[in-house]
């Protein structure tokens, strides 16, 4: 698989210590993260330009939740933003939660408790994807 | 002079206390912020070591140097809070790290410790990092003095998840106090599949069962229930046909009624004809849940049991059946039996099929003939106050003049009310005057186990925010 060393990633989430460990993982690999406290401040972002290689987002969030912001997204008229790969880490695990998110535009879907490992193998692999398609 | 004196006094007083008062809390506020602080700093330097150590496996110099104090105070409190969000790895090393600073050994001293706090923030960090040596400490601590402790200690159990901790949790279904139960049950239920086993063992000897044990194996039966445990069929089958306890064989049928298999059908049906009432509530109840239209016979008998409870849940049983259960209710509503025409009314009622029929009264052909004798039967069976406050809620148009008219009809007949007139009706769970003077000759005896179960009907609750007051069996749940 391609190396995606210096590719910028958004993280958005209200927990700080999920914060800290995903950035803490991602910034050891090389990648370019940013951090953001909730859906709001990531649109706000997002909608400035400020366009990354990758979302990765909670669900629960005050002001804008996860899905709200997925939606958002994806609704958008720019096209970079509609093609943003985006991957869910949330605490919501029932069967309904992962259909409804896939089915908003999740690239991926993945549940806490978590491993940073198998995290940073689908960021890699959904960055892969995206850059294959958009080569294609 | 002296009364100016007292009242300066006074102020003085009041402004000193006002300002004491005003100290006290700004010093309060202070020191609070000041220990968030103090808490806040110590986290900024431990944290990057913590994560470095996750990130790489190994454990950080930073880390093997803090004094116990400190491992106590932050690091412990920082491990605790990334376990509870990693898996896999990350988890495991920080179980490791736990161990290898001595927090583990501290820990589990600190279980004897006389303050009920420390002994609860111990067993609740030996949960997430404990592993299996504090299986066994924790499982002493399910018996300690304080219920809270107790509490903490099941679900420190329920995290480590150990075949041990979980026979430990099942064993303590016994505790004589229902506040531990539940908590008990809760934590096995959060266990899930790893809990069925140790559970059915607990059942095996449900039948030489003596009266003390028995709120544990109701419990574990409710847990095994709510699992949808397959797997238990055998002993639930057992319990529910062999168990002493009227309460147990009833929550047995319930539990295989949420398991749902067809096959365990005529055990069900074998319930619907035990001898207490308990028992036939909730094997219609199941039969309910399984949805097996070949019950829909029996389900119609149990509709005119003597005991009001069981007659509801048979007709919520066979409200849930389809179109088959709704044909049988609609049956139940045209049949003799005043009580199973009662019930069937306010399952239907409640389901909107009156709702759905009142819509279709002025259709052609058979459905409008069809709806309009459904409408007549509720009438009949005493449902005036609903469709009186259907009647006035539909726009105008041909089905609001059929059933007033019909209404009216009822009200020639009975010399009352409807509609508007609704709220100077007879109480909701009367019987029409005929069939009430009728009723008197075959008024039934209210039991000691259910007074307002099968009584006459002035006392039988018809709503269902009357239903839900109705006093019953304290361990027969989900009706």
């Amino acid at each position: 698989m391609d190396d995606f060393e210096g590719s910028s990633i958004l993280v958005a989430d209200d927990d700080r210590v999920v914060r800290r460990i995903v950035v803490a993982k991602l910034y050891g690999l090389g990648y370019e993260v940013t951090e953001v406290e909730d859906g709001r401040e990531a649109l706000d972002l997002l909608e400035d330009g400020e366009i990354p290689d990758l979302l990765i987002t909670d669900s629960n969030m005050p002001r804008m939740s996860g899905l709200q912001l997925v939606r958002a997204i994806r609704d958008s008229k720019s096209t970079d933003l509609v093609k943003l790969p985006i991957i869910m880490l949330t605490a919501r695990q029932s069967e309904r939660d992962v259909i409804e998110g896939l089915e908003t535009g999740l690239d991926d879907y993945v549940i806490k408790p978590f491993s940073p490992d198998e995290l940073a193998a689908r960021v890699r692999t959904a960055l892969w994807r995206s850059n294959r398609s958009s080569s294609a | 002079m002296s009364s100016i004196s007292f009242i300066n006094l006074v102020t003085v007083v009041m402004a000193l206390l006002v300002m004491l008062m005003m100290a006290v809390t700004v010093s309060a506020k202070a020191v609070r912020y000041l220990r968030a602080s103090w808490y806040e700093r110590h986290y900024k330097r431990i944290e990057p070591a913590l994560e470095k150590s996750i990130l790489t496996g190994e454990n950080q110099p930073e880390l093997l140097q803090l004094p116990p104090w400190q491992r106590d105070l932050f690091l412990s409190r920082l491990i605790v809070e990334r376990i509870a969000l990693l898996r896999g790895s990350g988890q495991e090393f920080l179980m490791r790290l736990a161990a290898d600073l001595g927090l583990v050994d501290e820990y589990l001293k600190t279980l004897e410790s006389r303050r009920r706090w420390r002994r609860a923030r111990a067993g609740q960090s030996l949960g997430y990092f404990g592993g299996e040596r504090a299986v066994e400490p924790l499982g002493k601590l399910l018996s300690d003095e304080d219920e809270t402790i107790r509490a903490v200690a099941a679900r420190a159990l329920a995290r480590i998840g150990s075949d041990e901790a979980v026979r430990l949790l099942v064993r303590t279904l016994d505790d004589p106090s229902e506040l531990t139960r539940l908590r008990v049950a809760e934590n096995l239920e959060r266990l899930g599949q790893s809990a069925i086993g140790p559970l059915v063992d607990s059942l095996e000897d449900t039948v030489t069962l003596d009266a003390e044990r028995s709120h544990g194996q109701i419990t574990a039966v409710r847990v095994l229930g709510n699992l949808r445990a397959a797997g238990a069929r055998g002993v639930l089958r057992r319990v529910a046909c062999d168990g002493k306890e009227v309460d147990l064989r009833a929550q047995a049928m319930l539990a295989l009624g949420r398991i749902g298999d067809p096959e365990d059908v005529p055990v069900l049906l074998e319930g619907t004809k035990d001898g207490s009432w308990p028992v036939r509530a909730q094997a219609a109840n199941a039969l309910g849940m399984v949805g097996e239209v070949s019950t829909i016979p029996t389900l119609k008998d149990l509709a005119a049991d003597e005991e009001w409870w069981v007659r509801l849940n048979a007709c919520k049983a066979l409200a849930n059946m389809g179109p088959e259960g709704e044909k049988a209710l609609l049956e139940l509503l045209q049949g003799d039996d005043r009580y199973a025409r009662d019930r069937a009314a306010a399952t239907l009622e409640i389901q909107g099929i009156t709702r759905r029929m009142v819509r279709q009264l002025a259709k052609p052909g058979k459905r409008g003939e069809r709806a309009r004798t459904i409408v007549g039967a509720a009438i009949r069976s005493g449902a005036t106050k609903y469709l009186g406050g259907l009647a006035e809620a539909l726009p105008e148009g041909e089905e609001r003049r059929i059933l007033r008219e019909m209404l009216g009809a009822a009200e020639t007949v009975n010399g009352r009310p409807v509609g508007a007139e609704a709220e100077q009706m007879e109480p909701i769970g009367a019987e029409p005057k005929a069939e009430r003077e009728d009723a008197e000759s075959v008024k039934v005896e209210p039991t000691s186990a259910e007074p307002l179960a099968a009584g006459s009907a002035d006392v039988e609750p018809r709503r269902p925010e009357l239903e839900e007051q109705r006093p019953h069996g304290p361990q027969v749940g989900g009706r």
